[in-house]
């Protein structure tokens, strides 16, 4: 990297060195000086518009807006003067000539930067006695409500959503001091509703339909977890009261995603609350479910399970796991089928074929491992088969953030036209070519392509090989044998080129990382390979299975068919997603659910526990690019216990019956513990992840001469969520259900 | 603003600068002695809060404010605090917006309410002498 120049400045007489091009305004707070500011916002475009940053420079003969001037060699500036405090005390005092003054009846009141301006900057008497302008309040849609008087047009709204969501729903209307905010269905927002609007806004003029009035800032806890929804990983921090969650934001910027969430990670939590959650254990009697103790429940399914186990042996069972739960209860799942019951059968619902893309990096794969910072920080990025703005939200953004910020180049290989094609230099939509075949053709120049799609595939080659690193990101299109094409074709570019494959759950990434696969142990080394598996077998004091187990699909198609003795499932619904439609649970004799709501497979079960869900449990999770992050338990709901509970007490349960060792775990940092020792990639270092932050795993991998990985046809499924939906949470989130948005898009 | 006894000088951006007003198109305004310059004043900050774009703070609110005072203040309902008012509130937006429209709304404020003071102190007596500047220059 070039050397950066720095400029040396004087502010309020201490001496400061930044960078060249840094804002005087950024100067002052790296010396902790605070200058107020309203318009300004880092990352977006610079307005001058509310003209709080006024600061002197020295030879400079009027104010200056600190938020536009740049740094100078030898600049001396002072934010501290008679001059400067009395420009502050009187822009307050415009500003809240025509803002209403009744902070205490106002939904932002405590939270609100305007307050605190004046609190600190203002005057205590208002000289103001003519009338107000007044708007009546306006209902943009159930999440975004707009009250014109108390804006303060600093066109933050505005500029995040044209520059930051690339959706440029929201502009400005009248002028003079009638200038109001107008979103592009003239009196309703048609958006993709995510809510930046409202956390952007400074004060009380655009409100949460989901928040306002319903609390006050001070009555309520702030736990920052992660987002429960898509695979990005999004840090989001919960407003919490009286152990209900009634708000989600990120305004302490915090976290891989800074100041981005997406209507699901900010509004998308209702469901913890739902009426149809299950709150207590359910046992079949004939034809129904009915409630019973803890007691019961725990010790029919320990019975059970038991039972097929002596008579059918370890391979009568299987386990589906979710993508969903935190990495140390997946650990504990695949623990508990392998070091308790012996087998192998264990899969999940995979969206993403993140084994391939470990096995086919083999010893690259530490090197090659893409962060979400690292996509924004990417010269060069290139999307196959996937939309990530609708699919991807965190992705998308992060690639808007970069072409903004620093000029990074976008590429496209998509079946359809996407969004972000309009920020792209380069998009190439395949139409009936296939995203697989098309990545064939690049590495090999072999396959069938017409001639058409090969001019641009040849174009897109050639400006790939011109740029000097280069960050891929793939969706589900690209498996098994196209990841090892796309990693030959990336072997031949001139860049450096690391990679992301983008599934479709909060923790796919960690299903697959905590070896919930029926062929691959925690950090994907193969069960019957005795290196891979020594480690663990001592851990565990027990063998570990060798013979890879059956996969999700398999598993459900066999217990249909009655070959299975028991199914034992962790928030997923596979009967759904596999086996043939309509059949149910066929001739299965057991099957065990730990869910939050009767879903098609809940309610064919024996058993059902009621689990947590993930703003209701501590633990970690593994975002789609192998960043580690923390869960902090939020909310409380009465009767549902987090997975990790469930799967301890049933092993306390079969150890008393003779089954195998009690999980002796007393908290998930136990087992995280555990994990950071024996599963490759996992070493990581606490430290960040404890101040909110994520670390990425850095997987090593070794074939150990096994055959070229490749999946069936089948294996990986995506869920094709949008931005609306959610797999099973979505469908049991009220607010996500009544956006129009989302029902013109189903 | 010039008084009758101030005018004679050059018409050029430094000498009218130094003198303390503004060129600014070169277009000029003359005033006759029979003009209620409190209108007057009332009448500029019409034409610029009408003008005012919204962008910056002080421009947008400060001309609002200063029209909606002055129209008071002509209808003879004036407090006398209402005329340090008028011209200091002229004085905070003047230097502080982002283009020179704010500047050109405050210029002429600041110096009628110095030079004029005596008008405003007649209206506070409810008397208005003059003839109406809406008269000459037509409505708001």
């Amino acid at each position: 990297m070039a050397e950066t120049k720095l400029v040396n400045l004087k502010i309020n007489d201490r001496e400061v060195q930044v960078p060249a091009g840094t804002l005087v305004i950024e100067a002052t707070r790296r010396l902790g000086i605070e200058v107020p500011s309203f318009c300004y916002y880092p990352g977006l475009s610079l307005q001058a518009a509310c003209r709080m940053c006024l600061v002197e420079v020295e030879k400079m003969p009027k104010l200056q807006t600190a938020c536009t001037l740049v740094a100078g060699e030898g600049m001396v500036v002072r934010t501290d003067t008679e001059q400067v405090r009395n420009a502050r005390k009187f822009m307050l005092e415009f500003l809240l000539t025509n803002h209403p003054l009744d902070c205490p009846v106002c939904d932002k009141g405590g939270e609100c930067e305007l307050q605190d301006m004046v609190f600190r900057y203002g005057a205590d008497t208002s000289r103001f006695v003519e009338e107000k302008i007044h708007r009546p309040e306006e209902k943009w849609s159930d999440l975004v409500y707009y009250d014109a008087p108390r804006c303060i047009l600093c066109f933050r709204c505005v500029r995040v959503c044209d520059e930051g969501m690339d959706v440029k729903a929201l502009g400005v209307g009248m002028r003079g001091a009638n200038s109001i905010i107008i979103p592009n269905g003239g009196d309703h927002l048609d958006c993709e509703e995510c809510g930046m609007c409202i956390d952007i806004c400074p004060v009380g003029a655009l409100t949460s339909g989901t928040y306002r009035y319903k609390t006050r800032p001070w009555e309520m806890r702030y736990v920052s977890t992660i987002c429960t929804h898509c695979s990005n990983g999004c840090k989001t921090t919960l407003s919490v009261r009286n152990h209900e969650i009634l708000r989600a934001n990120n305004r302490d910027l915090s976290g891989i995603n800074k100041e981005f969430l997406c209507v699901k990670g900010r509004f998308g939590f209702d469901f913890t609350q739902h009426p149809e959650r299950i709150k207590q254990p359910m046992l079949r009697k004939g034809e129904k479910l009915y409630p019973v103790s803890w007691e019961e429940a725990m010790q029919f399914a320990a019975t059970r399970l038991k039972e097929i186990h002596l008579a059918q042996g370890p391979e009568a069972i299987g386990f589906i796991g979710s993508n969903r739960t935190s990495n140390e209860e997946n650990y504990l799942l695949q623990k508990l089928a392998r070091a308790t019951f012996g087998t192998n059968n264990i899969d999940h619902h995979r969206t993403a074929d993140y084994t391939g893309l470990v096995t086919a990096l083999g010893d690259q794969a530490a090197e090659s491992v893409l962060t979400m910072d690292g996509l924004y920080q990417s010269k060069a990025v290139l999307v196959i088969g996937n939309d990530p703005t609708d699919q991807n939200p965190l992705v998308a953004w992060q690639i808007r953030s970069g072409i903004r910020h620093n000029g990074t180049k976008l590429y496209l290989l998509n079946a359809e036209g996407v969004k972000l094609q309009r920020k792209a230099a380069q998009s190439v939509v395949l139409g009936s070519t296939k995203e697989s075949a098309a990545v064939r053709w690049l590495a090999t120049g072999e396959g069938s392509i017409s001639e058409q799609v090969k001019t641009q595939l040849a174009a897109l080659k050639t400006a790939l090989e011109a740029e000097s690193e280069l960050a891929i990101v793939f969706g589900s299109p690209i498996t098994g044998a196209a990841i090892r094409d796309l990693v030959e074709f990336a072997s031949k570019l001139n860049g450096k080129v690391r990679f992301m494959a983008l599934g479709d759950y909060a923790n796919s990434r960690g299903a697959a990382d905590m070896g919930l696969l029926p062929d691959r142990l925690p950090g994907y080394g193969y069960v019957d390979h005795a290196a891979a598996s020594g480690p663990f077998a001592r851990n565990w004091g027990a063998s570990v299975p060798s013979k890879p187990g059956l996969t999700a699909p398999q598993m459900v198609e066999a217990a249909q068919a009655g070959k299975l003795g028991a199914l034992y499932v962790v928030g997923a619904n596979p009967l759904a997603h596999f086996g043939t439609l309509g059949m149910g649970r066929g001739k299965l004799p057991l099957l065990i659910v730990q869910e939050l709501f009767l879903t098609e497979t809940a309610l064919q079960a024996d058993v059902v526990f009621p689990a947590a869900s993930a703003y209701e449990k501590d633990g970690s999770v593994t975002n789609t690019a192998g960043e580690i992050q923390l869960l902090r338990k939020a909310a409380e709901v009465m009767g549902p216990r987090p997975d990790f509970d469930l799967l301890r007490i049933l092993s306390h349960q079969l150890e008393k019956i003779g089954l195998g060792k009690a999980l002796h775990y007393k908290t998930p940092g136990a087992v995280f513990e555990e994990i950071r020792k024996v599963v490759p990639g996992y070493g990581v270092q606490p430290a960040g992840l404890l101040t909110g932050g994520a670390e990425p795993t850095i997987p090593h991998f070794s074939k150990n001469g096994h055959a070229p990985y490749d999946v069936p046809v089948g294996l990986i499924r995506p869920a094709k969520d949008n931005l609306f939906t959610s797999g099973t949470l979505g469908r049991f989130c009220t607010m996500m259900q009544s956006l129009p948005e989302a029902e013109a898009k189903s | 603003m010039f008084k009758a006894d101030e005018i004679d000088i050059a018409m050029d951006y430094d000498t009218i600068a130094k003198a303390g007003s503004m060129l600014g198109s070169g277009g000029m305004v003359v005033i006759d002695e029979d003009t209620c310059m409190v209108d007057m004043a009332r009448r500029i900050m019409h034409f610029y809060a009408h003008e005012s774009c919204g962008w910056c703070i002080p421009c947008r609110e400060g001309t609002t404010w200063l029209r909606k005072t002055l129209d008071r203040f002509h209808d003879g309902m004036g407090r006398p605090q209402d005329i340090d008012n008028v011209g200091e509130l002229a004085q905070n937006m003047l230097g502080r917006t982002f283009c020179p429209l704010g500047d050109a709304a405050a210029m002429p404020t600041i110096s009628i309410v110095k030079k004029f003071r005596n008008e405003f102190e007649e209206h506070l007596q409810g008397k208005c002498a003059y003839k109406s500047a809406e008269a000459l220059m037509g409505s708001r």
